[in-house]
């Protein structure tokens, strides 16, 4: 009897099997995780039948974590260890939370914030890779199998600090990152595709804590961007915030601690949430000092406290509608995305604004999660490659500083990515050999009103008199939105370069760290891990080429294609072994030698482009006389 | 393979299949820019090796910027003038007296503005004096093969375009105000 074979999980090599990828939904006041099954994408529900799971998590003194309407439900009761709405902590600095209110405490670390619980300390990164850990599990549980990689969705209007640190929680919580891709360009491919509309489209995504807008092209399977604006600092919460403090004003409270905050504020959200569907709500919370709160809210009242948020999103739309190049008659639909446009407030202003009415026939909770996972089944490579293509923009400027503290753009928002910009500086002073470099992100004319993403310095410039050294510092954007910096004296040659680590992220140290102390690799060989990813890498590699000689055998000589043969052999043989040194060997020749190959299929790829005939048209020509078509 | 390759030194009209001229089929441009970007974008290449991912990276970079030049018809006109020796953005030879006297005249009139329909007005005032100085450089380019006549007007329009997004951001500081 022949034994069965067992895959080692990830390693299994079938050409056709489908691989297991998610897109998940990262989000202030919830998440979600989504995958496609059987051609089409839903969401991945816990073992209760829920598919939202707040993103919420309560660290006990004991250890244990509870996730979710677990950790909710203690909110109230114990508000200094129920972290929520942690995203709009990642990748911020003390100052910048100043004003959030938050209940928990949540202290300067010089770099990114904390928050510190009964059980230590939490990096805002480790608090979201506990939600993403969650979801991942969920899906494997689920989906029945380890995941080749998950597309994670962040506001677009995120900068770079802020996706770092998605990046990283993703990577502390096992996830291999396909991709970033923006909540309002996720919510559009789950519109796009399930309508196959084609036109000019407004998302108007409102969430919980973030706001975004993005105006997209759709044609043929392509989501063009083609500008985005908004508030990466207003969200639902704020809503349910602006009406607890109109109420702590009405009454007098004086001051009123975290405890008493929190239960007003949760009361204020379901009061917005009746209001959604109902013409008024009743309003009560009794403190244990003996304070009250009774009292109906009304609609109309309920519009006149948020009015002021509203009219920060429709400015936002109007000024990314002007970005766009666009006006109102331009626009073909509007979509409303996230939990927060529920509120009919929102949607009034929506409608008087573009003069229609907007889509809404997807959930918007789940929207975001089904058009990430829609992409992420493209990027595992399920999907035919020919039916969706996201090209997305970067949503902020990126500049330097230049003398007396001012921003000089290099790259600016709104730009398609991939991009790179490269811009000549020279020296102040004569006989100068360093410069620092300090690259920021945003509008503002004056470097201290931006974001400070990184310094860095080159070093080791010829000295030679003031102006005279031309150093090109080159700004690379690749497809995730995440940024590469390069200065180098021209003359000289002498460089300098890094890959932006933002100054509020987390260094490699400290992630790996982090990934030591996690629980799930608490006994795990970080050398096993590290063998483990060399050999998938080996074999995506392998089936990489296998495939592109599938496809263009013409475009090798005969040599070339048996020298790539015996290399593909050595490598497949090398995937199985324990070797990590001679794997990393074999990734490399195989590399090296298929490096031709690959720019030849590139440029065919552009002549193909450029005919304007794509390969099918060409054999459905060719195979005419027998097909009726 | 009998064409030479293209490489990500060609020229952005190269790249794009397109003869070296200011006039330009804007449809067919963007039809071509899917059709590369769908050739080369990063996502294509989600499963492959280093190398070509990073092939990938620099092609639809190299596609991207070639595009957004392509696409807007004052960075187009500059382009060719590089192309052809000259370079508009570099030394400001001198520019014709009467542009500078409009521009004082529309300094004036910015002085005055008060709400958002003079600015409005004055916007498309400038608007239509950089519509008629693409007239004039399509001119210069496509009939006249003049580079340094296009190099004056490629001036006189960066000028032009420096003061309309000073209008620009006017404009919307006053709308946030309101």
């Amino acid at each position: 009897m022949a034994l069965l074979q067992i895959a080692e999980p990830g390693m299994s090599t079938a050409p056709h099997e489908h691989r297991l990828a998610v897109g998940i939904d990262l989000g202030t006041t919830h998440s979600l995780v989504a995958s496609v099954r059987s051609g089409s994408a839903e969401c991945l529900p816990d073992s209760s039948g829920r598919v939202i799971l707040p993103s919420v998590v309560r660290y006990c003194e004991t250890g244990v974590k509870n996730m979710g309407e677990d950790a909710l439900a203690c909110a109230d009761t114990d508000p200094f260890n129920t972290v929520f709405s942690v995203k709009r902590l990642m990748g911020r600095g003390y100052k910048d939370v100043q004003g959030l209110n938050l209940p928990y405490r949540v202290k300067d670390s010089g770099g990114m914030v904390e928050i510190e619980t009964d059980h230590g300390t939490k990096s805002p990164v480790e608090v979201s890779a506990d939600i993403l850990r969650t979801l991942r599990k969920r899906a494997e549980a689920t989906l029945g199998g380890d995941l080749v990689g998950a597309v994670i969705t962040v506001p677009a209007y995120f900068d770079e600090a802020q996706r770092q640190a998605t990046k990283d929680a993703a990577q502390l919580a096992g996830l291999n990152v396909l991709r970033l891709i923006n909540e309002p360009t996720a919510a559009a491919v789950a519109y796009g595709l399930d309508q196959k509309v084609q036109g000019q489209f407004v998302v108007f995504d409102l969430g919980g804590g973030t706001f975004d807008v993005s105006i997209l092209r759709l044609q043929a399977g392509v989501f063009e961007v083609l500008a985005t604006g908004g508030d990466s600092a207003l969200g639902g919460d704020d809503f349910d915030r602006a009406m607890a403090d109109h109420f702590i004003a009405t009454h007098g409270f004086k001051e009123l601690n975290p405890q008493q905050r929190s239960r007003l504020v949760m009361a204020c959200r379901r009061v917005k949430e009746q209001i959604s569907h109902e013409h008024t709500a009743f309003l009560s919370v009794e403190f244990k000092s003996g304070e009250t709160i009774a009292e109906t809210v009304t609609a109309d009242q309920f519009a006149e406290i948020v009015a002021p948020l509203v009219k920060r999103t429709i400015q936002a739309a109007r000024k990314t509608l002007r970005d766009a190049g666009l006006t109102i008659d331009d626009i073909d639909g509007v979509v409303l995305v996230g939990g927060s446009t529920r509120m009919p407030v929102v949607r009034n202003a929506v409608k008087a604004f573009f003069g229609k009415d907007p889509l809404v026939n997807l959930n918007p909770d789940e929207v975001v999660a089904i058009g990430a996972a829609i992409q992420a089944d493209t990027l595992a490579g399920n999907r035919s490659e020919d039916d969706l293509l996201l090209l997305d923009v970067i949503p902020l400027s990126l500049g330097l500083e230049t003398m007396g503290g001012l921003t000089e753009r290099v790259i600016n928002r709104n730009s398609t990515i991939p991009v790179a910009r490269a811009q000549e500086f020279t020296t102040f002073k004569d006989g100068q050999t360093a410069m620092a470099i300090h690259v920021v992100q945003g509008e503002r004319e004056l470097v201290s009103e931006n974001r400070s993403l990184a310094r860095f310095e080159l070093r080791g410039i010829p000295p030679m008199v003031a102006g005279a050294a031309r150093i090109r510092v080159t700004f690379q954007v690749d497809a995730d939105g995440l940024l590469e910096v390069n200065a180098m004296e021209t003359g000289s040659g002498v460089s300098a370069n890094i890959t932006v680590k933002p100054s509020y992220g987390l260094s490699d140290d400290q992630i790996t760290g982090m990934l030591k102390n996690s629980f799930e690799f608490a006994e795990a060989d970080m050398n096993a891990r590290q063998l483990r990813e060399q050999q998938v890498e080996a074999m995506r590699l392998v089936e990489s080429v296998e495939a592109a000689i599938a496809k263009d055998a013409d475009l090798l000589q005969a040599d070339e294609q048996k020298a790539i043969n015996a290399a593909l052999k050595t490598l497949r043989e090398l995937a199985q072994s324990e070797d990590l040194r001679a794997i990393e060997k074999g990734i490399e020749e195989l590399s090296q030698l298929t490096e031709d190959f690959a720019a030849r299929r590139m440029d065919a790829g552009i002549r193909k482009a450029l005919t304007g005939k794509t390969l099918d048209t060409v054999s459905t020509t060719l195979g005419g006389a027998s097909s009726n078509r | 393979m009998s064409n030479p390759a293209i490489t990500l030194s060609d020229s952005d009209f190269n790249i794009f299949g397109l003869p070296c001229q200011f006039e330009l089929d804007s449809a067919a441009l963007s039809a071509s820019y899917l059709r590369l970007q769908s050739q080369t974008h990063p996502d294509r290449f989600a499963n492959s090796g280093s190398q070509e991912k990073r092939l990938a990276v620099q092609w639809a970079t190299r596609i991207n910027e070639a595009y957004k030049r392509l696409q807007n018809p004052m960075e187009r006109a500059i382009y060719w003038c590089e192309l052809n020796g000259e370079n508009p953005r570099g030394q400001q030879s001198k520019l014709p007296p009467s542009l500078l006297m409009q521009q004082m005249e529309w300094r004036e009139a910015l002085e005055e503005i008060d709400g958002v329909g003079d600015l409005e007005n004055l916007l498309d005032e400038v608007a239509t004096e950089k519509k008629r100085c693409l007239d004039l450089i399509a001119r210069q380019i496509d009939s006249e093969n003049n580079a340094q006549a296009a190099n004056g007007t490629a001036q006189a329009l960066l000028f032009i375009d420096k003061f309309m997004i000073e209008l620009t951001r006017k404009l919307e500081q006053l709308e946030d105000a309101s």
